[in-house]
């Protein structure tokens, strides 16, 4: 509670936080209602420029609302960039814990593999595994999620090597407590920091990198208005009809400035030291 | 030193091998037929499984694995499936439009991150570190494609200053730097912003350190403090970040081409996934990994003409 409190004490936190919420609202919202049917195509109604009445932002080249496309997208955004982080998290913790603490050969085939894999850009090995799989949102997940847990595999070992040969996890052991009690109880729990601070920079990289995969058309397919797939939508209209591209970026930009104002709130928070760094 | 740049010179094949396996196994393993593709939905049977003898596909992975490195050594990258022709020099001959793509993005990131971030880290806690470092967030929270459709509409579509899409004849003609501009500005820009916190990180860390300070109290003049004593000392950490960033707007280009209809080797590479064209994209991993591997040699290397501290024994 004091954390949260101290949280929006700063005010980059508290806009972020703001921010954040309003994305939530609008989420929740969208889930149960949009001002029109999102998949309903109406050629009477084609290009409709922003604030038109009854069409706020607009309508797309099938006379569709942009509003609610919008409102109905932001789910997928919401769905993924949760998953991802969840499951990069996951995979990367218990495969850099388990390496730390158990060492050995099986430390050195996973640390050489993340040395080899991290050396490639992010969006070709996603783009890579994205060709061998059919589009969609399995694809996206599987293709993100294999770049995201590296990172949490090289802080959660490093941070597990440094936590192991402590004082207390000595005495831990001496009074014979067991090595998962040591795991969870005493390494897991000084880790946790760092990786809240991780999941909070990581979370914006990896809803862009979805985004970036459907908007080249080889994650989410249309008409699913996923906010990548909305601006690929309007990327031939540009000039006749520039808001179908720009309020889709717009929103995912404002979406990802919230998620990083509150990571770099909690870094400030959490681990002073990574100012600048991270 | 120089035995250094032996052993470094001689895993560097290795390193590539590695990634470029792992890369070929990827693409197999997963399930997707190219024969089917290629063959088109009109295809009997017969023809597929034609197909499938001519471009090896009938074989068992690992036979494929160990033909398609021998002929890699060879230079032959294996036939494109969508054009029917050579791999290897359809990579090369878009790729110089590519490098000069991500060089001037690079310049472009540079020339505005580095400069901007030793600002803010010398008037640290004023209002120019507050607007860089606060216009820094938002460029880094910036979707890089979204952005380039923002730049193609302000600037060529409404104020015609630049062409839309598409490059010019040769390099260096004036007509291909014009069209490189925007797609450049597109690279580079969000770079900026990532260069500049990092500036001023590691520049505000090493203006703490004491012999700074018996610098200024010796009265030397700023610039002198602030480019040869602190820069020179804070360009380490900003280097390593170089070399790691390169390789990512090598990456980047890929969407970025597709949207500026460049033709380097990213919009050809993304077609061939659309395609499934297996050998581009591997041919295009290979070309990729040996960039990285030589950025993280020539980034080393980098540290010992900085730091002549730094020997690598």
């Amino acid at each position: 509670m004091n954390n949260i409190r101290r949280l929006l004490k700063s005010a980059l936190g508290t806009s972020g936080i703001f921010l954040l919420l309003f994305f939530v609202g609008i989420t929740i919202a969208g889930l149960f209602w949009t001002p029109h049917d999102p998949f309903e195509i109406n050629y009477a109604k084609m290009f409709l420029p922003p604030g038109t009445p009854g069409h706020l932002l607009g309508t797309d080249a099938l006379g569709r609302d942009l509003l609610s496309r919008i409102l109905y997208g932001a789910r997928f955004t919401f769905l993924i960039g949760a998953t991802l982080a969840g499951i990069s998290v996951l995979i990367g913790t218990i495969l850099g814990v388990t390496c730390g603490y158990v060492g050995g050969l099986y430390d050195m085939l996973v640390s050489r593999l993340l040395d080899v894999t991290l050396a490639m850009p992010d969006i070709v090995i996603a783009l890579a595994i994205a060709t061998a799989l059919k589009p969609g949102l399995i694809s996206i997940l599987v293709s993100v999620g294999a770049i995201g847990w590296r990172d949490f595999a090289r802080l959660a070992r490093g941070e597990t090597l440094r936590w192991k040969e402590c004082a207390f996890v000595e005495a831990a052991r001496a009074y014979g407590a067991s090595s998962g009690r040591i795991v969870f109880r005493h390494i897991l729990r000084n880790i946790l920091p760092s990786i809240i601070i991780y999941v909070s920079l990581y979370a914006p990289l990896a809803i862009l990198t979805a985004a970036a995969l459907s908007f080249l058309g080889i994650g989410l397919q249309p008409p699913i208005p996923e906010w990548g797939v909305l601006i690929s939508e309007g990327k031939i209209y540009l000039v006749s009809a520039w808001w179908i591209s720009t309020f889709p970026g717009l929103m995912l930009m404002l979406l990802i400035l919230a998620l990083n104002f509150i990571g770099d709130a909690l870094r400030d928070l959490l681990d002073p030291r990574l100012r600048g760094w991270l | 030193m120089w035995q250094y740049l032996l052993k470094r010179l001689l895993t560097l094949p290795i390193i590539v091998w590695i990634v470029v396996s792992i890369i070929f196994f990827v693409m197999r393993i997963i399930p997707g037929d190219p024969a089917v593709l290629i063959a088109g939905p009109f295809a009997t049977p017969q023809q597929i499984e034609q197909l499938r003898v001519i471009f090896g596909l009938d074989k068992p992975v690992y036979l494929q694995y160990v033909s398609w490195l021998r002929a890699l050594l060879r230079g032959d990258w294996g036939i494109s499936f969508q054009t029917r022709s050579p791999v290897l020099p359809l990579l090369a001959e878009r790729l110089p439009k590519t490098l000069q793509l991500t060089g001037l993005g690079l310049v472009i990131s540079l020339l505005i991150g580095v400069p901007l971030g030793v600002t803010a880290a010398v008037k640290a806690h004023s209002i120019v570190d507050y607007f860089s470092t606060a216009s820094a967030v938002f460029w880094l929270s910036i979707p890089a494609f979204w952005f380039a459709l923002i730049l193609q509409l302000l600037f060529a579509a409404k104020l015609r200053w630049l062409p839309i899409s598409g490059s010019g004849a040769g390099m260096w003609t004036l007509d291909n730097l014009r069209h490189l501009v925007l797609p450049a500005l597109a690279i580079g820009l969000p770079y900026a912003a990532q260069y500049l916190r990092f500036t001023r990180s590691a520049l505000l860390e090493v203006l703490l350190q004491d012999y700074i300070k018996t610098a200024w109290s010796k009265g030397l003049p700023h610039r002198s403090v602030v480019y040869k004593h602190a820069l020179r000392n804070a360009l380490i950490p900003i280097i390593t970040l170089l070399g790691l960033r390169i390789p990512w707007m090598i990456g980047g280009a890929v969407i970025i081409e597709n949207i500026f209809a460049w033709p380097g080797m990213g919009s050809f590479v993304v077609q061939a996934i659309y395609n499934r064209d297996f050998h581009v994209v591997e041919g295009f991993m290979v070309i990729l990994a040996a960039l990285v591997v030589i950025t993280n040699l020539v980034v080393d290397l980098l540290y010992v003409m900085i730091n002549p501290l730094i020997r690598y024994e």
